[in-house]
């Protein structure tokens, strides 16, 4: 495909038929051998139109309709689509059952490679699902949501501006800047340091979320309690850590997360390399969609660095043939970040008669992944739902839980008021684990399911037949 | 003198003057003219601004004791009393010959002696025969003052809480009454479909009224003000009784009811707290509103509830009416919380009750962290009503902003949060001057004693970070203020009207200290001080026990409605009073502008021009903070538009000016341009709080 061709040579929206490798019975066992699952053929030796990304994405999802949902998220200002794939294996559960990675690209000038290296990731993940066992099972246990761009209207802008002009030239950027515009620690105005700096224009706007971008975004995370990890892209430079007036230190207030943080950063750059910057060092995040994520909703933020900062324009924006190397590196970070989710597993149930129709069952909870269930920043602000054992055909009559790190059993309260059908239990730090009994009332023979559930760990259940 | 003034100035203009020089006079004149930091004097400090004129500055320096000086009307020269053209209007002949001599001469209060700058110059065109040589542009920016036919008899208005349905057959019967002054404004609905009552009204002018710069007055926008919603009809009443002395060319949008579901739940005694219908879950346990009050004791009211408690943070304080915080070896200790059971069963009670946000502390300004359960909605901005309410401000010039709610009984300045750190305090520092006019005309016309400047949080009492008041500031540049109808001092003193007088009354406060338990808040003081001198105690339910089931007992009590938060219907009257005159003040004393030509010259086709902007009014032009958000703004520029076939060889078309406090006069904007002969040009003055005024010159 070439860089400014017109629509109809959109090879990269060409459907092609299913490759050998796709109906292959024995791909997923061989991983040497198999060929990639390559059902369209895309292009990573340029930059996307808007309308080529919108075509790209619909071919996907109309190849892969068992990983790939394509949903509109909303529009821009200028009236553009902002499209969100929602990529999971659906037949090993609903999406929002699994715990979730948000991807999002282009959202300033500071990330306009964002959409290819989303687009990227989203092409790797459903043209490995069989012959990389990884993919396979993030694909199975997790949920990505992937909206390429987010700022379709200043992409443009940008890119009409650099091919016209061979440069940035005399732009500088209008209106309200996305990344000001976002609820948690939003100023009124920029700081007379910001407005100086770059071109990038500082006007957080009259009230936050008053773009129609900002505010699709913000519906759409707030209606996905399941998303556990915000990522979105940039240079591989970190941000100056400039700060003014009441924006937050993120490093104090995110303090409490900095393990996890840090583990997931290490686990990255032993990878790949030192591109994955955690929300700590991604500069001020008054206004910012980091900020909102970290602070609001209790998830963790994440920047991926891809290409360097131009220093002739200011941007992060790798030469063209690089895009496919550096599309495949940040769809691994993806990926790592995927496998750190936290997941819930129930042992088996220990089972005692107490009396008649009184059966105590005791079992053990655990979170084998590297996150906790909840992150602090979400545990101390009440964001992302608690952890919650339900019990199905019989009633809780008492029940107790003993928390990580102690032996002795402390009582709960069973929630559901009169049906007292459930508990709510404490969140699970990373690899964390704690015994629960429950005393049921119920007749013999009667079969008890427990279902665990998490908003941002997903779901564990198990059954129980009281004889 | 007079003369000029009654030409120049409105009649409630002239009040809103008097008020003026009274507080002038009143105030220190450094808190007139300096920051209130002790920087240097805010007017001369600035580049590009002419000194103060000698009205001003007479009047500050008349001693305290004496008549208020007369309004301060600039009284131009003959050839450069370019009164703007729609002021003047068909009275500019008239003008011209009344002007002939110089100006400062013809008020024997402002001696020309003082004026330190020197008589403006007009040497062309020849003062004989000024009007033939400067005319006023047609300019439809402007309003010519017309005339107002006779109006039909308006109603008087009479205080009364009011249900949501009376407030809109009011404003309707008013619309009709006054059809050609006031119209319904529609920015908002709530849930249900009914629309927000609201009233845009104003002078007949040729500018709509959409066009004007607009006051604001918001009631009850923290959803529990119903003295706030009745403060704005008592405000919009007046203003619409006599439209002949309708402030020319501003808007006035009434909205007595800014948060109707709030008020609505409240009203009806189901919300305490001004929270408005929507569901929200402030425990986070997944459930909506599923522990909400009880009416425990069957007493018809929703008051407090006591729980005892180890880790409670609330002691009872000598006068055990009250609470304090727990200090150490305080005990017992409570947890405070509405009335009602644990309905939920989750040990904690009325944690997630029906609704809600508070409109009022919906927006983003100081909201730093994430939502934690409280009143102010998950996300700033979250409710429709406050988008649109902020909406309609953005599409609109708001330069007064007025919200009528709480019960401190003063006039509140934005502020709700102390700033962090070393971070920049919210109002700026060139703006505490405007704030302490607008301060000292409420005292003027309301009687009250505030002392001097007070931020909304000192007048709270807490913290109150998404406060509109603080976004209107800060984003719109509006004047913005809060004024609490009802307060703990409201009544004392017993002015007139058989009013009971705390001081005399027979009650005595609680000590201001105790060896049993700790002295109650200063203002749970006032407040009891006004309950039982002015009410015999009544008002107030004691604290009594209650069971709360399985066992448990708690304490149950508090003030009953119309005693504390809004005033007994018998005291709303008294409330009211003084603020229509406040608002009517205030929005006279708004910025008018005026174009003085110094110089229009020509020399064959090189014409020379000079011109400079006269603040008529006694506010100024807009706010500093306006800058502080656009930094690219200017408050007032003087632009020239060209004739055709002309070419400008010095001096810039748009001639920023800065900004203009009241009476001010600008430094001079310049020009040479190569013109043909018998070309008119045209200057067009525009700030933030005016209209455009245009002039035509043919040097």
């Amino acid at each position: 495909v070439r860089r400014s061709g017109p629509v109809l040579a959109l090879a990269i929206a060409a459907l092609v038929p299913p490759s050998a490798a796709a109906q292959d019975p024995a791909a997923g066992s061989r991983r040497y051998t198999a060929a990639p699952d390559r059902r369209v053929e895309l292009d990573f030796q340029h930059y996307y139109t808007g309308r080529e990304l919108s075509l790209a994405l619909s071919a996907l999802a109309t190849a892969y309709p068992e990983f790939v949902r394509l949903e509109p998220l909303g529009k821009s200002r200028s009236g553009s689509d902002l499209l969100v794939a929602t990529v999971t294996d659906f037949k090993a559960g609903n999406a929002e059952d699994k715990p979730a990675l948000f991807l999002g690209g282009s959202l300033g000038a500071g990330d306009l490679q964002g959409a290819e290296m989303a687009l990227s990731t989203l092409c790797e993940l459903v043209q490995n699902h069989a012959r990389d066992e990884r993919v396979g099972e993030q694909l199975r246990a997790s949920t990505f949501y992937i909206a390429p761009c987010l700022n379709p209207d200043l992409r443009a802008q940008l890119f009409q501006s650099l091919e016209s002009s061979g440069g940035l030239g005399s732009w500088t950027a209008s209106g309200v800047d996305l990344e000001r515009n976002f609820p948690v620690a939003w100023e009124p105005w920029s700081s007379a340091e910001e407005a100086r700096s770059g071109r990038g224009s500082c006007d957080p706007g009259p009230y936050p979320l008053c773009e129609p971008e900002t505010r699709a975004i913000a519906d759409f995370l707030l209606k996905h309690p399941n998303i556990a990890i915000v990522q979105l892209y940039g240079a591989e430079e970190s941000a100056p850590a400039a700060s003014s007036g009441e924006a937050f230190d993120a490093g104090e207030v995110l303090a409490a997360d900095r393990a996890s943080y840090g583990a997931l950063c290490s686990n990255a750059k032993a990878a790949v390399g030192p591109v994955l910057h955690c929300i700590e060092g991604s500069g001020p995040l008054g206004g910012r969609l980091l900020g909102f994520a970290g602070w609001q909703l209790g998830a963790f933020g994440f920047t991926v660095g891809a290409g360097h900062v131009d220093p002739a324009t200011g941007l992060a924006l790798p030469p063209v043939n690089e895009l496919a190397q550096l599309g495949r590196r940040s769809c691994q970070v993806s990926l790592q970040l995927a496998q750190a989710l936290a997941h819930l597993a129930l042992g088996e149930p220990q089972l005692a008669r107490l009396k008649n129709d009184l059966w105590q069952v005791e079992l053990r909870v655990d979170n084998p992944g590297q996150l906790p269930t909840l992150s602090a920043q979400g545990e101390a602000h009440q964001a992302g739902g608690p952890l919650r054992l339900s019990v199905a055909g019989a009633k809780v009559s008492a029940a107790a839980l003993s928390p990580p790190g102690e032996d002795a059993f402390r009582t709960v309260i069973p929630a559901g008021g009169a049906a007292r059908d459930s508990l709510i239990l404490p969140q699970l730090a990373a690899g964390g684990s704690m015994r629960v009994r429950l005393v049921l009332q119920a007749s013999e023979g009667a079969s008890v399911k427990l279902e665990l559930t998490s908003p941002r760990a997903g779901r564990a259940s198990a059954t129980v037949a009281l004889h | 003198m007079s003369m000029l003034v009654s030409m120049r100035f409105p009649p409630e203009s002239r009040f809103a003057l008097r008020l003026l020089g009274s507080v002038i006079l009143a105030a220190p004149a450094a808190a007139d003219l300096r920051p209130a930091d002790g920087g240097s004097d805010v007017r001369s400090a600035r580049p590009g601004v002419a000194e103060t004129e000698p009205w001003e500055r007479s009047a500050l320096e008349a001693q305290d004791g004496q008549p208020a000086p007369t309004p301060p009307a600039p009284a131009p020269p003959p050839e450069s009393s370019s009164t703007p053209p729609v002021q003047s209007g068909g009275a500019a002949p008239a003008q011209a010959p009344a002007a002939n001599p110089p100006a400062p001469a013809a008020d024997p209060a402002a001696p020309a002696k003082q004026d330190p700058t020197p008589p403006p110059v007009d040497p062309v065109p020849p003062p004989a025969n000024p009007p033939a040589e400067i005319k006023p542009a047609p300019a439809p920016e402007a309003t010519p003052p017309v005339p107002a036919p006779a109006a039909p008899a308006f109603p008087a208005f009479e205080p009364k809480y009011r249900t949501l349905d009376s407030v809109q057959l009011l404003l309707a019967e008013w619309t009709k009454l006054r059809a050609d002054l006031a119209h319904p404004l529609a920015y908002g609905a709530l849930a249900d479909g009914r629309p927000l009552p609201a009233l845009e009204f104003g002078a007949p002018g040729a500018v709509a009224l959409d066009q004007r710069p607009t006051v604001l007055l918001l009631g009850g926008l923290d959803g529990r003000s119903l003295a706030g919603g009745e403060a704005v009809l008592a405000c919009a009443s007046e203003l619409l009784r006599e439209p002949e002395k309708l402030p020319p060319e501003i808007a006035f949008l009434a909205v007595p009811w800014a948060s109707p579901e709030a008020l609505e739940l409240y009203q009806s005694g189901r919300a305490i707290d001004g929270r408005n219908a929507r569901p929200q879950d402030e425990d986070r346990d997944g459930l909506l509103d599923e522990d909400g009050p009880d009416d425990l004791d069957g007493d018809g009211l929703l008051l407090q509830l006591l729980i005892e408690d180890p880790t409670g943070p609330w002691a009872r304080a000598a006068d055990p009416r009250f609470l304090v915080r727990a200090g150490p070896g305080d005990a017992p200790r409570y947890l405070l919380t509405m009335e009602g059971r644990d309905d939920d069963g989750d040990g904690r009670f009325n944690e997630d009750g029906p609704g809600g946000v508070v409109l009022d502390l919906n927006f983003p300004v100081g909201r730093r962290g994430p939502w934690t359960g409280e009143l102010n909605g998950a996300l700033p901005m979250s409710e429709p009503l406050t988008r649109s309410l902020a909406d309609l401000a953005l599409k609109r010039r708001v330069a007064l902003a007025l919200f009528f709610q709480g019960n401190h009984g003063e006039l509140a300045i934005p502020g709700g949060f102390a700033a962090q750190g070393a971070g920049p305090a919210l109002v700026e520092a060139a703006d505490r001057p405007v704030f302490e006019r607008a301060t000292a005309l409420f005292r003027q016309a309301t009687g009250r004693h505030q002392s001097g400047l007070l931020t909304l949080r000192g007048a709270r009492g807490s913290e109150r970070r998404g406060a509109a008041l603080d976004w209107f500031y800060a984003v719109t540049g509006a004047l913005s203020l809060e004024l609490a109808p009802w307060g703990p001092r409201i009544e004392m003193g017993g002015e007139g009207g058989g009013e009971v007088a705390a001081e005399n009354a027979r009650f005595p406060t609680e000590p201001a200290s105790s060896v049993l338990a700790p002295a109650a808040a200063e203002e749970d003081r006032a407040w009891a001080a006004w309950l039982d001198n002015t009410r015999g105690g009544l008002g107030f339910v004691d604290w009594h026990p209650v069971e709360l089931g399985g066992g448990a007992q708690g304490l149950v009590g508090g003030w009953e409605r119309n005693t504390r938060f809004d005033p007994p219907p018998e005291s709303l009257a008294r409330a009211l009073r003084g603020t229509p005159e406040f608002v009517k003040a205030l929005a006279s004393a708004l910025p008018r502008l005026e174009i003085r030509v110094q110089e229009a010259t020509r020399d064959g086709e090189i014409c020379h021009l000079r011109a400079r902007v006269r603040n008529l009014g006694a506010l100024p032009t807009g706010l500093a903070v306006s800058a502080r958000r656009n930094r690219a703004l200017t408050p007032l520029a003087l632009e020239l538009e060209l004739p055709a076939g002309s070419r400008l060889i010095a001096g810039q078309e748009r001639c920023a000016l800065g900004r203009l406090l009241g009476g001010e006069l600008s430094a001079d904007c310049e020009w040479i341009v190569l013109a043909p002969a018998g070309s008119a040009f045209t200057l067009r003055a525009r700030s933030e709080w005016t209209l455009p005024v245009a002039r035509e010159l043919r040097p």
